[in-house]
């Protein structure tokens, strides 16, 4: 009888401990979470002010002045893919590819 | 004892400990229910409050340009506060300490003092300046010492661990290219609310809503659990793209105030569009004060911030004189009053009699010649003969159907309609004035919209100053925008053809441009009094109204000069033609569109670049 007490107990216990094990997890998965959440958070704000930092560094008037720095032709992007103004990339003249070239490749355009 | 009596006692000793063990752990469970449910006051106390509730700050939507350059966008910054209350306690705890473990120690400590410069030197300031401002405030328990730190304030502020002195994150409205477009873009106010320009218009959509977490803290304070309903999310919100491109923003605002300082003008405005899309490319507006002058509107609050100024492209209206004409003349040939090559009785030697008696003046009296040859000369003689065929009615449908009078829907919130006489206030003079610009006060963005049907195949799209922005292939897929027909194809193309002459033949001629054929009106009107008693003699608004190509035209620009001093220039083909013809040969290049004029085609910057190719 004594040892069925004891399995009794035993099995409470563990079944408590168990228990608080699982509750522990269930804390240390809140922190985690939160902690994470957090991290996010802060990185979303770095990623803003990275992006206002990196505006504020390509002002088309410093882009301007940059570029009358560098040597060599620079060829404008074309207004839109259909208009009819050749596909040229941003870049230096001189470095061009052949557009009637069969590998060319293809402008990209972000907008207008 | 018998050996029948072991198994019960055995079995009643059993239940006894079977009943104490039972009785342990159901006390055991109550108690900790009642512990978790009404705990004593004295327990609750000594725990102290187990939640806390941060806030979790969401950030306002960016306003990025047509390319994706960020206009205006939230940071998160900090704020460096003191509590000068707690410093003080603080600081003299510090020295009682001291004196305890060395009772020969000064005691002539200033603990405002110490605090002063300490945090001077982490973040730069001056100590006696942080040190009047301590005592200054000696019994308040929050002064803020420096709105925003930069990071290596931050950090600085950081390794002082400084009791009393605490840093406080905030959202700070970023306007990374600094003044550009500052009137279209507006302002905030310090908690996040548009005071102008789009930032007030997309108030709604650019607003973001803050969230919280409410959570069980540890004895750490950090996070032990929250609750299903503990935590709300942070709503950031909206970007907004606007149809601005930065680059010719920045093309138009230099040009004009470069041209504003030239002819020493009050101001000036400029619009650029996009003809296909009606899109607003540019809008730049410029103001200044001038020594000896006495402005007519005053450059209200821009001086101190210049997004607080107003747009004056949407909300001030002026009358723009000959620029009007191509409109009227366009109507005029649409209904039949004259033909292109109709001979108009123009007189020859003197001003122009109206039916009722009023003298239409020109510089140059040329006698009778073409339809044509009133706009290329800008012949107000011919437009006001023009103006005696057509009825009122006829006059009112041209303002109307060209979107005088009406909204353009750019900024419903600020804009000006303009204005335009009322039907039943329309007579003879209003007649033969609205056909030279005169009577009517129209918007630079009401100008460039109209014009639009000229540079178009006769329709005007409506125009826009923001793009849909989830729609990332938006601008590479777009085509033209549809908009109400104004004007058959064929007289908006003859239109822009005697608008061509006007840069060949006309008062336009000034501002030829050595790249691109470009058509447009000049104009010249006199200022109005602010008291509405008639005009200035020597006070004007000088504007010009072009587009470019002349083949296939690309951007539609109006440059208005504001009161430019007569001692320099003030005709409209003297001051705003040359300021649109040098926005429009750097913007059409920027935009990668060929030159058309036949002497700029060899130098064309497309053929340079096949040359290097080759």
């Amino acid at each position: 009888m004594f040892g069925k007490l004891l399995a009794i107990v035993v099995v409470l216990g563990v079944m408590a401990l168990a228990l608080l094990v699982e509750r522990q997890r269930r804390y240390e998965t809140t922190l985690a979470i939160s902690r994470t959440h957090a991290r996010i958070l802060e990185q979303e704000r770095t990623l803003a002010r990275f992006r206002a930092d990196v505006a504020r560094r390509v002002q088309p008037a410093q882009v301007r002045v940059a570029l009358r720095a560098l040597t060599g032709e620079w060829v404008p992007m074309p207004h839109r893919l259909d208009q009819s103004t050749p596909p040229t990339a941003p870049r230096l003249a001189a470095d061009q590819p052949d557009p009637s070239a069969p590998n060319a490749p293809i402008p990209v355009e972000f907008g207008g | 004892m018998s050996a029948a009596m072991v198994p019960a006692f055995r079995s009643s000793r059993a239940v006894v400990m079977l009943a104490i063990v039972a009785i342990v752990l159901v006390a055991n469970v109550a108690r900790v229910v009642q512990i978790k449910l009404a705990p004593h006051p004295e327990l609750m106390q000594a725990a102290g409050k187990r939640e806390s509730t941060v806030r979790e700050m969401a950030l306002r939507g960016e306003v990025v340009d047509r390319r994706g350059r960020v206009l205006a966008t939230s940071v998160v910054g900090h704020r460096l506060f003191v509590d000068p209350a707690l410093i003080w306690e603080k600081g003299w705890e510090q020295v009682k300490r001291g004196r305890r473990a060395d009772p020969d120690s000064p005691v002539d400590a200033d603990p405002f003092d110490d605090a002063a410069r300490a945090i001077g030197f982490a973040i730069g300031e001056d100590p006696k300046r942080l040190l009047a401002q301590l005592r200054s405030h000696a019994d308040r328990r929050y002064v803020v010492v420096a709105d925003l730190l930069e990071e290596w304030q931050l950090d600085a502020i950081r390794e002082l661990k400084l009791p009393g002195v605490g840093i406080e994150p905030r959202l700070v409205r970023e306007y990374p290219m600094d003044a550009l477009a500052a009137r279209v873009i507006g302002t905030v106010r310090a908690d996040q609310v548009g005071v102008t320009g789009i930032e007030r218009a997309f108030n709604r959509s650019l607003s973001a809503e803050d969230g919280s977490m409410t959570f069980l803290r540890n004895v750490r304070r950090a996070p032990m659990w929250i609750e299903r309903d503990g935590y709300q999310p942070a709503t950031d919100g909206e970007p907004i793209r606007l149809t601005i491109d930065a680059v010719i923003q920045e093309i138009a605002e230099r040009q004009l105030d470069a041209a504003v300082k030239r002819f020493n003008a009050a101001g000036g405005r400029v619009v650029v569009a996009d003809v296909e899309t009606g899109d607003i490319l540019a809008m730049a507006d410029v103001m200044r004060q001038r020594p000896g002058f006495k402005e007519i509107a005053p450059a209200d609050d821009r001086e101190r911030k210049p997004s607080l100024g107003r747009n004056r492209c949407l909300t001030d209206p002026f009358e723009p004189g000959s620029t009007f004409k191509p409109f009227v003349w366009a109507w005029a040939t649409k209904i039949g009053v004259f033909k292109p090559e109709s001979r108009v009785a123009l007189p020859g030697g003197g001003p122009h009699r109206t039916s009722f008696g009023r003298l239409i003046r020109d510089v140059k009296y040329y006698g009778p010649n073409t339809w044509r040859f009133v706009l290329v000369k800008s012949l107000n003689a011919g437009m006001a003969i023009a103006a005696e065929r057509m009825k009122f009615k006829d006059m009112q449908e041209c303002v109307r159907a060209f979107g005088f009078g009406a909204l353009t829907g750019l900024d419903p919130t600020m804009e000006s309609r303009g204005i335009v006489t009322p039907a039943k206030s329309w007579r003879g003079p209003t007649q033969t004035s609205v056909c030279m610009g005169h009577e009517i006060a129209v918007t630079p963005v009401q100008m460039v919209r109209a014009f639009l049907v000229f540079c178009r195949d006769g329709t005007m799209p409506p125009l826009r100053l923001v793009l849909p922005a989830d729609d990332a292939l938006a601008l590479v897929a777009q085509r033209q925008v549809e908009g109400p027909r104004v004007l058959p194809e064929s007289l908006a193309l003859l239109t822009r053809e005697v608008m061509a002459d006007v840069m060949v033949e006309g008062t336009g001629r000034k501002a030829q441009s050595a790249l691109y054929r470009i058509f447009g009106k000049t104009g010249t009107a006199q200022l109005p009094r602010p008291n509405g008693r008639g005009y200035y003699e020597d006070r004007y608004v000088s504007n010009f109204l072009g587009g470019a190509p002349l083949t296939q035209p690309r951007i539609a620009v109006i440059a208005v000069i504001d009161d430019p001093d007569k001692r320099r220039q003030h005709f409209g083909g003297e001051t705003a033609a040359p300021l649109a013809r040098d926005i429009i040969d750097e913007t059409l290049q920027y935009l990668g569109v060929p030159p058309d004029q036949e002497s700029a085609k060899s130098k064309s910057i497309h053929n340079l670049a096949a040359a290097a190719r080759d």
